[in-house]
């Protein structure tokens, strides 16, 4: 089965609700015409009924940025995976390089958040990558294929679930750094192999979708979509443009 | 200046449906309510909604959590502009289960406060309190005034911004175990002598209000409606239940 290309806008937190609102429009309007390759947003959690009502009749979905991993009890701030698919999302965002960061968010967690979420219709976005340190620590394998058997282990595919798996290197966002495609093709093999290895190569091939995410823009999207083992786009700052995120789209091969 | 009692209802995490029908009821239930402050705190996701439906009433809308920074985006969060641009006043800062379950620490609800004091017009609502363990230890007093340094100590804001301070003992949230009201009564003024200590009297009593939060509800609330130095309720559970927000919001405007 040939799976269809994916790319995933992630809005962040950098956008106001007016300001989502009116991107959202702009994106529905520009995307009338594309046919190929599946285009999910996932704007604030505040945006996420306004921005759904906005894209009604538009073949982009909704995803979010975060889910808690508890269905029910009281934990103040949070918002489940079932509020989630009450406010019509497809898709999820878990494990973000910026809450493993900033909110210490660790792969046991993680863990936790993708079966909660794999206990209702959404797809997660997994996202793993090593840091500046693991690289050069020339670690960086081994640390991909640990946070896929954390995040992973356990975990039981059924029937046509669907995982996508984001590889974002942290040393290449914001740094300045550049991935080159044959690194992101390294990387990506590496993370086929261990999905192939937990899995087994049809459930790998069936369930699985492996992005690549870290300072993606209109001019380098080529590079990237070409390479085996890339089934997408997870796109930050470049996709608070309508038009950055459409020419991106755009490339997907047809 | 006798500062009206304010009253703060968390409303965690029901379903989006859950908390419109419940957003409507207090509409209607409060319409003509100016005994007290009362303010909703609905989930992210129904956050703009509920303050649409709210949108002509007495009833304020405050958010559940906020996040440290404007700048640097962290993925999944909220940053204190956007919260204001749904029409947000109030946020609860440092909940015992985001301390808990995503250990939360002093320093992070302190940058919070620091970015939600930025934008002015979000009142924040830090939650302090003692877990069980400090309490047998007799080490209430002294965790108290630990938090309040930690986070409060260094906070800038100007005469017209409140602050609420909320003492929620951890042992008594969520548990069932409701404290004696002297108890409670007690550690309000521990935490009111601190602040005095920190900020001087006069800013101490015209910007702060302390209030109670833990197991609260309708059968409890004249227990402690009549305590002095409590300026209010942060409500849990009970809070979800419309009819129950309005005889506890009756219960604290008759004192």
């Amino acid at each position: 089965m040939k799976k269809e290309k994916i790319i995933i806008a992630n809005w962040k937190m950098k956008l106001g609700l007016a300001e989502t609102i009116k991107l959202s429009l702009e994106m529905k309007e520009k995307f009338q015409y594309l046919k190929n390759g599946e285009i999910v947003v996932c704007p604030n959690f505040i945006s996420l009924l306004p921005v759904r009502k906005e894209l009604q009749g538009s073949r982009i979905k909704l995803g979010a940025q975060d889910a808690f991993w508890e269905a029910r009890g009281a934990y103040t701030g949070e918002i489940s995976p079932e509020l989630l698919v009450e406010a019509g999302c497809e898709y999820v965002i878990i494990g973000h390089s910026e809450r493993r960061q900033y909110l210490l968010l660790n792969y046991e967690l993680i863990h936790k958040e993708l079966r909660a979420v794999l206990d209702t219709k959404l797809t997660p976005i997994l996202c793993i990558g090593e840091t500046a340190d693991d690289k050069k620590a020339s670690r960086g394998d081994k640390v991909i294929f640990e946070q896929l058997q954390q995040a992973l282990t356990g975990i039981e595919i059924i029937d046509d679930q669907q995982i996508v798996i984001a590889y974002e290197p942290i040393w290449a966002i914001g740094t300045g750094d550049v991935i080159t495609p044959k690194e992101a093709a390294y990387a990506h093999k590496i993370i086929r192999l261990t999905i192939n290895d937990m899995f087994g190569t049809h459930i790998a091939n069936n369930n699985f979708r492996i992005v690549y995410g870290g300072s993606v823009s209109a001019e380098n999207t080529h590079e990237f979509l070409n390479i085996a083992n890339i089934d997408g786009l997870l796109v930050g700052g470049a996709s608070l443009k309508a038009d950055d995120f459409f020419k991106i789209a755009k490339t997907l091969p047809k | 200046m006798k500062k009206q009692k304010l009253i703060v209802a968390n409303w965690k995490r029901p379903t989006i449906r859950e908390t419109e029908a419940a957003a409507k009821q207090v509409r209607e239930k409060f319409e003509f309510f100016d005994k007290a402050e009362v303010v909703v705190c609905p989930n992210n996701i129904s956050l703009l909604e509920t303050a649409r439906i709210l949108s002509n009433s007495p009833v304020k809308i405050g958010a559940q959590n906020v996040y440290w920074e404007e700048k640097n985006p962290c993925t999944g969060e909220i940053p204190p502009s956007i919260l204001l641009e749904a029409n947000c006043r109030y946020v609860i800062l440092g909940h015992h289960e985001r301390r808990r379950v995503f250990k939360e620490t002093d320093e992070m609800v302190r940058a919070k406060l620091t970015s939600v004091l930025r934008v002015r017009d979000i009142v924040p609502i830090v939650c302090i309190g003692e877990t069980w363990e400090e309490l047998k230890n007799d080490r209430r007093d002294y965790v108290l005034l630990e938090q309040i340094q930690n986070i409060l100590s260094d906070a800038q804001f100007n005469d017209s911004q409140p602050i609420v301070v909320n003492y929620s003992p951890i042992w008594a949230i969520g548990t069932g175990n409701v404290i004696d009201p002297a108890e409670a009564e007690y550690a309000a003024q521990v935490i009111k002598i601190n602040l005095r200590e920190i900020f001087g009297y006069k800013l101490a009593s015209s910007n702060f209000r302390v209030i109670y939060g833990g197991s609260i509800n309708s059968e409890n609330i004249r227990e402690f409606t009549g305590l002095q130095s409590i300026d209010g309720f942060l409500v849990g559970g009970a809070s979800q239940d419309p009819d129950e927000l309005l005889r506890i919001a009756e219960a604290v405007s008759q004192q």
